[in-house]
């Protein structure tokens, strides 16, 4: 199991109006191929900024993100561009679908995009709606549309999958399915997975759980026994 | 208190919003820089030259007289007490500056057409002057400067006092035929009237006259000397006569005398022989009466016996009786035989008597005869004398009348003279120009009419410099009022969409502050408030902006062709104050419309997301088959189309105002430029010259360059005579004129013939008018009646075309002073002409080409802004939209930059919609500007202007194309809105 990931003294520090905020202080950690990893910690701990880096959406004022071993910090915005196209699957905490495409067309629209993709179809049919296929997102419930999410994340067949909050706004039965889900592909594609949350009680899904508070990485813990999302309550 | 943190929020929002708000301040500043642009030009250039004419009294009309004195016109005050009429002199000087000849026209100071005066004072003396602006620019001639000119062999010295303009010559024309006058060549003086008589007094003119008048009087003079010498001849031989009739009467009296000296001698003679004859007769006569005497005593002694006897024969006896009887008859036989002796002696001497009176009177006859010859003679004589005396006296007394009517035509003559010579004297001081201000032109007219000096009235109608500025104004005045209007509410709708954006994304933050109890009142004030300033921001200072520099803008190129003194283009307070409010009423009811729309929900319900709009397939989706086939960005902008159907119609209706404006701007520039083309096709001549007297042989006309063609012209202004009376000029052509070519309709050349005679279409359309139809002219009070041949097409001037031989044939005369020619260097020409002294005046086509572009230019101007309006216009609504688009897409288009999309495909995906927008909104705008154009057209078209309706597919392309290019530069602009979106806050947010 390779390296993939691997942050190396990260700062993140924005400037609003006339004052400073630092959001990440010297972050390092490092992750390998096919893990299923949860980042924790409070609101505004510095998580999704992590994430957001990773993913590629945002740049570190300091520091190397090594993905795949190369610096995805000194890409341009056409390389991260590139970068977040074929190599990231994002999923949000407010679903983010096209409106004006249906469930499939979101997901073909997705997969179009990518060189090689999973069959749109295939992957909705995976995430359980092919009898929605046809629906708009305004005629899908939460759920229905954070797989649709997923299943657009998925279809591009990346190299990561990042997950902002996905059962943030899911009710518990939902939100369990929809992590189920992740871990069904996380085991059954080996993609590997990185979601942010601040329910702690989700961490022991997780291979590997980076605490994350007030910018600094406080533990990386390795699950040696991680539970599957069945048992888990919350 | 609450109001308070409600403002300071409204100030930090737009702040933060800063984009939105100044997009919305811009739109409007746009449509209020056009508004108070555009109306203030009207405004200000109306008044302008309003005021201009009134404060420097232009006259309403312009007479000319055969020069009048100062109390004649006196007289013609008093006939018209409600008129002001005002004489002025007028001389034109030759002035040379350095190589180049200049003409000053000189006019006297006064009230009526006073000049305003630019800088310097005005003349207090003689032989000061003030000039016209224009030409001391051209000539380099300034205040102080004294200039030299001479005026038939006198030298003269006139010093600059100021530089002035005046408004009879806004436009610079020699006379109302509109002949070239540029500034360089043409200058405007005035002076005192009574330097202006002195130099009348010293022109050469005045003084040929002069001495032509005196001379005719020399002449007379001589004349009457040669009269009176006749005369005296005449005396001297009447005289010389009446001697030698004299001479001849006395040697004729001489004779007739001797004659009848003879006469009387021969009668003295014949009376002595009468008398002797008489004395013998008588004597004889006397022994006869003698006898008979006594034979008669004898007889009657006898007669007595006899008587006795007879008395008593009876009683004789027969022997007695017998005897008796014989006695008795004896003594009667000698009775009788003595008495036949006396007889026969009487007889004889009778017979003498008779002879010699026969012989006398034979010889008194002879003296009767030579005395009556010579009484005769004495008779005709006498007669012939009387009559020849009688001649003479009468030739005496003729010669007295002829010699008494020679004195009195003598002191007629010396009479006359002096009042010549006092006519003379005072000429200088007549009038040639009457200046008139009045209400009723045609009462004044009237009265004039009646005096016989009276030769003309020009009305402000006629007066080309007048009419040359009211054309010019009339297009702007016109186009002034449309475009504005469009602008504006392009930018209402604009600033409706864009009010009511801004208040939507508030929506939560209107539903929270609701929540907290704040009422819906001040919520709503606060909104008015951010109505207020944006309406105050984008209002007030570019109105003033507009108002002050679109107008000069519009006015620099009316300044360039025109002379006039520097406009200051008011700021009209009421337009700012009228944009003002107009921008206000529109954003305030947009945003209390908008407010509205939020305020209407419960707290709650605002605070929650909006609920997404409902998406459903579009009709194009049926055709699965097209569908199927179609990218799915195609399908999501087809889609967005459909779907936001409110966005896609207020976009389009700023992509329509904006095409709209650049088809008619540019359709129109090509009327205007197709105008200028059809008058540089139909001058086939390069000089037009005009003598001062008619030209009688063409061909004893000597040129300095080679002239290739030459062909008369004359032009006459009169009038159309039908029901109404339609202003129209009359020029007459040469048959097979190659120098003015008409065009009829189909664009084919119309040959030009004998019997050609030729209207302009807009006559022919107007009233009717066909091929063959009768037209009526009605020149100097006479008809003249043509048939028409051919109708042209022209688009500046009324003129009706005739040959010269049909002018001839209709009575009118042809005697012409204009010439036009060709020649290959019209220049060189054209400056000998204008030294020769017979020459009045002389144009180039070029010049005649440029005045007419330059005064098109203002058109052309006009365009101009409008175009640049109308892109900044569809530049901003674009621009805006766009932004509102992006604005509300923001989560969907970070989706699709998280997803990997290049940001090229991004925006793609906003700016193919744009850009549909711009096909769909040029389809709709293209006709509908059309229509505009059209009707502009028409407003524009004045009596002597007649725009082409021209609707190039070229310039429909181009205008298609500059709205693609909008939109491009418009996405250009909103690239920045897409870059900008962070995709990590986009995501992040409820909303």
């Amino acid at each position: 199991m390779s390296k993939m990931i691997e942050f190396k003294n990260v700062t993140k520090k924005y400037k609003v109006g006339e004052v400073e905020i630092s959001a990440l202080e010297g972050v390092n950690f490092e992750i390998e191929e096919g893990k299923f990893v949860v980042i924790l910690g409070a609101s505004g701990a510095g998580k999704s900024t992590i994430l957001n880096i990773l993913g590629g959406m945002d740049h570190a004022s300091t520091g190397e993100v090594l993905v795949e071993n190369k610096n995805i910090e000194r890409y341009n915005e056409k390389q991260l561009t590139k970068y977040r196209r074929e190599k990231i699957g994002f999923v949000f905490q407010f679903y983010n679908l096209i409106s004006n495409l249906t469930a499939l067309e979101n997901v073909e629209f997705a997969a179009d995009v990518c060189t090689d993709p999973f069959n749109p179809r295939d992957i909705i049919d995976r995430v359980g709606l092919i009898d929605r296929v046809n629906n708009f997102p305004t005629q899908l419930s939460g759920g229905e549309q954070q797989r649709v999410a997923i299943a657009r994340a998925i279809a591009k067949n990346p190299l990561l999958l990042l997950c902002d909050e996905p059962t943030g706004a899911l009710d518990y039965v939902t939100g369990k399915k929809v992590l189920q889900l992740l871990e069904e592909i996380n085991q059954e594609f080996s993609k590997t997975v990185i979601l942010i949350t601040h329910n702690s009680l989700i961490a022991p899904m997780a291979d590997v759980v980076i605490k994350v508070k007030s910018g600094k990485i406080e533990s990386v813990t390795q699950n040696k026994h991680k539970a599957s999302v069945k048992e888990l309550e919350w | 208190m609450v109001m308070k943190k409600l403002l300071i929020r409204l100030l930090r929002d737009i702040r933060h919003n800063i984009g939105q708000f100044i997009s919305i301040v811009l739109i409007l500043a746009v449509g209020s820089i056009m508004f108070g642009g555009m109306f203030g030009a009207i405004l200000g250039l109306d008044r302008f030259v309003d005021n201009y004419y009134s404060e420097q009294n232009l006259a309403d009309g312009w007479t000319y007289w055969k020069g009048i004195s100062p109390e004649e016109l006196e007289e013609l005050k008093s006939e018209n007490p409600n008129a002001t009429l005002e004489g002025r002199y007028t001389s034109e000087l030759l002035y040379t500056v350095g190589s180049n000849d200049t003409t000053l026209r000189l006019h006297s100071f006064s009230d009526i057409n006073k000049p305003y005066l630019i800088t310097g004072h005005m003349p207090k003396n003689n032989f000061e002057v003030i000039l016209d602006e224009g030409y001391t620019k051209a000539n380099n001639i300034s205040i102080g400067q004294v200039l030299q000119i001479m005026v038939n062999n006198k030298n003269f010295k006139f010093t600059v006092t100021g530089i002035c303009e005046s408004p009879e010559y806004a436009y610079k024309a020699k006379d109302s035929t509109g002949g070239a006058a540029n500034n360089r060549n043409f200058g405007i003086a005035f002076v005192t009237s009574d330097t202006l008589v002195e130099l009348i007094r010293n022109s050469s003119d005045y003084n040929a006259r002069k001495t032509d008048a005196k001379e005719k009087l020399t002449d007379s003079e001589g004349e009457l000397a040669k009269g009176n010498d006749t005369l005296e001849q005449k005396k001297e031989d009447l005289s010389k006569k009446r001697r030698e009739v004299n001479e001849s009467f006395a040697i004729t009296q001489k004779k007739l005398k001797e004659s009848k000296h003879t006469l009387d001698k021969a009668q003295a003679n014949l009376n002595k022989q009468s008398e002797k004859l008489t004395e013998e007769i008588n004597k004889a006569q006397t022994s006869i009466d003698e006898a008979k005497n006594t034979i008669n005593r004898s007889k009657t002694e006898l007669d007595l016996q006899h008587q006795q006897y007879l008395a008593i024969r009876s009683f004789l006896s027969q022997q007695e009786q017998i005897s008796k009887d014989a006695f008795f008859e004896t003594q009667y036989k000698a009775l009788y035989e003595k008495n036949n002796q006396i007889l026969s002696q009487q007889k004889i001497i009778d017979q003498k008597k008779s002879d010699s009176i026969k012989k006398i009177a034979e010889g008194q006859k002879q003296i009767d005869e030579k005395f009556a010859a010579y009484q005769a003679g004495i008779n005709k004589f006498e007669k012939k004398k009387a009559d020849t005396n009688k001649k003479l006296d009468q030739a005496d007394k003729d010669f007295n009348d002829a010699k008494q009517n020679y004195i009195d035509k003598q002191n007629q003559f010396i009479e006359n003279k002096q009042k010549v010579e006092e006519e003379l004297e005072q000429i200088p001081t007549y009038y040639q120009e009457v200046l008139v201000k009045t209400t009723d032109i045609n009462a004044l007219k009237a009265s004039m009419e009646k005096n016989s000096k009276f030769v003309r009235f020009i009305t402000r109608e006629e007066n080309i410099s007048y009419t040359m500025l009211q054309n010019a104004l009339d297009p702007i005045k016109v186009v002034s009022k449309i475009f504005p209007i469009i602008f504006f509410l392009v930018a209402a709708i604009i600033t409706l969409i864009a009010m009511m954006k801004s208040v939507e994304n508030d929506r939560t933050q209107i539903a929270v502050i609701k929540a907290i109890g704040v009422s819906k009142g001040k919520i709503r004030s606060v909104y008015i408030v951010y109505a207020v300033l944006a309406s105050l921001l984008g209002s007030v200072g570019f109105t003033v902006i507009g108002n002050r520099f679109i107008p000069k803008l519009l006015l620099r190129s009316l300044t360039m062709r025109f002379s006039l003194p520097t406009v200051n283009v008011p700021i009209f307070f009421q337009l700012t104050v009228a944009t003002f409010l107009i921008a206000f009423v529109f954003s305030v009811i947009a945003a209390l419309i908008a407010v509205e729309r939020v305020l209407k929900q419960s707290p709650a319900q605002g605070m929650r997301p909006r609920p997404p709009k409902k998406t459903k397939k579009i009709l194009l989706e049926r055709w699965t088959f097209l569908w199927k086939r179609l990218s799915y960005s195609t399908k999501l902008i087809t889609r967005n189309i459909f779907l936001a159907k409110t966005r896609i119609i207020l976009s389009s209706v700023g992509i329509i105002g904006s095409m709209m404006l650049l088809i008619s701007g540019l359709s129109l520039q090509n009327s205007v430029n197709q105008v200028v083309d059809t008058t540089v096709k139909g001058m086939g001549y390069d000089v037009s010259v005009k003598y001062k007297d008619p030209v009688k042989d063409i061909n004893s006309l000597v040129f300095s360059e080679p002239v290739d063609n030459i062909e008369r012209t004359k032009t006459f202004r009169g009038s159309m005579h039908m029901n109404t009376d339609l202003d129209i000029s009359l020029q007459l052509v040469e048959e097979k004129s190659k120098l003015i070519k008409l065009y009829d309709i189909h664009e084919q050349e119309i040959r030009f013939q004998k019997s050609s005679v030729v209207i302009p279409k807009s006559l022919a359309d107007k009233y009717r008018i066909k091929v063959g139809d009768k037209i009526k002219f009605l020149y100097d009070k006479k008809i003249y009646e043509f048939t028409v041949s051919d109708i042209a097409v022209q688009y500046i001037g009324k003129t009706i075309y005739t040959s010269f031989t049909q002018a001839e044939f209709c009575g009118m005369d042809t005697e012409t002073t204009a010439l036009l020619m060709t020649t290959e260097k019209p220049n060189q020409l054209v400056s000998s002409l204008e030294k020769n002294d017979i020459v009045k005046s002389v144009d180039t086509k070029d010049n005649i080409i440029k005045r007419s572009k330059e005064t098109i230019n203002i058109l052309n101007t006009l365009i101009f802004i409008i175009s640049i309006a109308a892109g900044i216009l569809a530049i901003t609504v674009i621009y805006n939209i766009t932004s509102i688009n992006i604005f509300e897409r923001t989560r969907e288009l970070a989706t699709l930059m998280v997803l990997g999309y290049y940001r090229k495909e991004t925006e793609k995906l906003v700016f193919t919609e744009n850009l549909i927008l711009a096909g769909v909104g040029s389809v709709i705008g293209v006709p509908l500007g059309i229509i505009l154009y059209r009707n502009l057209i028409q407003v524009i078209s004045t009596g002597d202007l007649i725009l082409p309706s021209l609707v190039s597919p070229l310039h429909v392309v181009f205008a298609v194309f500059l709205i693609v290019l909008f939109v491009v530069i418009a996405n250009f602009l909103t690239k920045g809105k897409i870059k900008k979106i962070v995709m990590v806050e986009a995501l992040k947010s409820v909303e």
